[in-house]
C-alpha cells in the first residue's frame, strides 16, 4: 500500500512543489518571485527550501546576474517523480482505493 | 500517514491551484503589456486607416474628387511607424521583465511567432486579395491565438476569441467595402486586443 510522502504533505512545501512543478523541466524560479506567489516570509521559505533540497527534490542555484546576487530554484528529476507519487496516491485515497 | 478523502481532495485542489496560479504568472510577466501595445497600435493604425478610406469614400461619392492621396498616404504612413514603435516597445516591455524568471516561458512567444509565420505564407499563396479580405483575415489571427491559449490557460480567452471571430466575420458582410469596417476592426481587434492585455496582467497576477 503506497504510503503518502509526509515530507511533501506540509503545506508550504506542497505548494513550492507544486509551483515548481508547473516549469518546464531545466526552468528555474527566483526566489523572490516564488515568495510573492506563495505569500510567505524569506524565512519560511528558505527552511522549506532547505528541506527540500536536503532530500534532492530541488536544487537552489545562487548565482550573480548583472552583479546581484539572485537564489533560483527548480524540481530535479527526483523531485518530480516524488510530486508524481504524492500525486497518485491522493488519487487512490479520493478514489478510495487507499488510506 | 493517513488522511480522509476531503483532506486528500483538498490537498489535490492545492496543487492543480498553485500550479495554475505559477503558470499564468509566468505568462503574464511579457504577454500582458505586450498585448496592450500591440492592441494600442492596432486601433490607432485601423482608425487611421478607417479616417483615410472614410474621406477617401466621401470624396469620391460627393464626387469632389476621384482619390485624395493626402488621406491614403495617412494609411501608408501610419502603419510602418506604428509597428517600429511596437517592436521596440515590446523589447523595451521584454528585456524589463525578464529579471523576474531565470529561463522566460518561450512557448507563446513562439506560438505567436509560428502563427505570423504561418499565416504570412499563406498570405503570399493566397494572393490577390482585397484589402477587406486582408484586414478581417488579419484581425481574426490573434482571436484563433486565444482561442488555442484559452484551451491551455483561461477559458474566458477561449470564449472572447470564438465571439471575436464571429463579430468580425459578420462585419466583414455587414461592411464589406464600406469605411464603417476599418473602425469595426479597430474596436473589435485592436481594442479586444489591448483590453485583454489588461485582463491578463491583473486577473493573471493574483
Amino acid at each position: 500500500m503506497a504510503e503518502l510522502d509526509s515530507t511533501i504533505h506540509q503545506p508550504v512545501r506542497l505548494q513550492i512543489l507544486s509551483s515548481l512543478i508547473a516549469l518546464n523541466a531545466g526552468e528555474k524560479v527566483d526566489f523572490t518571485y516564488l515568495r510573492k506567489v506563495l505569500n510567505v516570509t524569506d524565512g519560511n521559505l528558505g527552511a522549506h527550501l532547505t528541506k527540500l533540497e536536503n532530500l534532492g527534490y530541488i536544487e537552489v542555484d545562487k548565482t550573480f546576474v548583472a552583479r546581484k546576487p539572485r537564489t533560483f530554484i527548480n524540481a530535479t528529476d527526483k523531485g518530480r517523480d516524488a510530486f508524481d507519487k504524492y500525486i497518485t496516491v491522493l488519487k487512490q485515497i479520493i478514489e478510495g482505493e487507499n488510506r | 500517514m493517513e488522511i480522509s478523502k476531503e483532506h486528500a481532495q483538498d490537498s489535490l485542489s492545492q496543487t492543480e491551484n498553485v500550479a495554475m496560479q505559477t503558470r499564468r504568472r509566468i505568462a503574464a510577466g511579457c504577454t500582458g503589456p505586450i498585448l496592450t501595445i500591440w492592441g494600442t497600435i492596432w486601433f490607432v493604425a485601423y482608425l487611421g486607416t478607417y479616417l483615410s478610406y472614410f474621406f477617401e469614400w466621401q470624396a469620391y461619392h460627393l464626387q469632389i474628387g476621384s482619390r485624395i492621396g493626402a488621406t491614403i498616404s495617412i494609411a501608408s504612413l501610419v502603419w510602418p511607424v506604428l509597428i517600429t514603435v511596437g517592436v521596440f516597445a515590446s523589447w523595451f516591455v521584454s528585456t524589463r521583465k525578464s529579471p523576474i524568471l531565470y529561463i522566460h516561458n518561450k512557448r507563446f512567444g513562439l506560438t505567436w511567432l509560428i502563427l505570423f509565420l504561418y499565416s504570412n505564407v499563406w498570405l503570399v499563396l493566397l494572393a490577390p486579395w482585397n484589402e477587406y479580405q486582408i484586414g478581417a483575415f488579419a484581425a481574426s489571427l490573434p482571436m484563433f491565438a486565444y482561442i488555442v491559449m484559452g484551451l491551455w490557460m483561461d477559458r474566458f480567452l477561449l470564449w472572447l476569441g470564438m465571439v471575436v471571430t464571429v463579430l468580425i466575420i459578420a462585419g466583414f458582410f455587414l461592411f464589406h467595402f464600406q469605411p464603417l469596417f476599418w473602425l469595426w476592426v479597430a474596436v473589435l481587434g485592436g481594442g479586444t486586443v489591448a483590453g485583454t492585455g489588461f485582463y491578463i496582467q491583473i486577473r493573471w497576477r493574483c
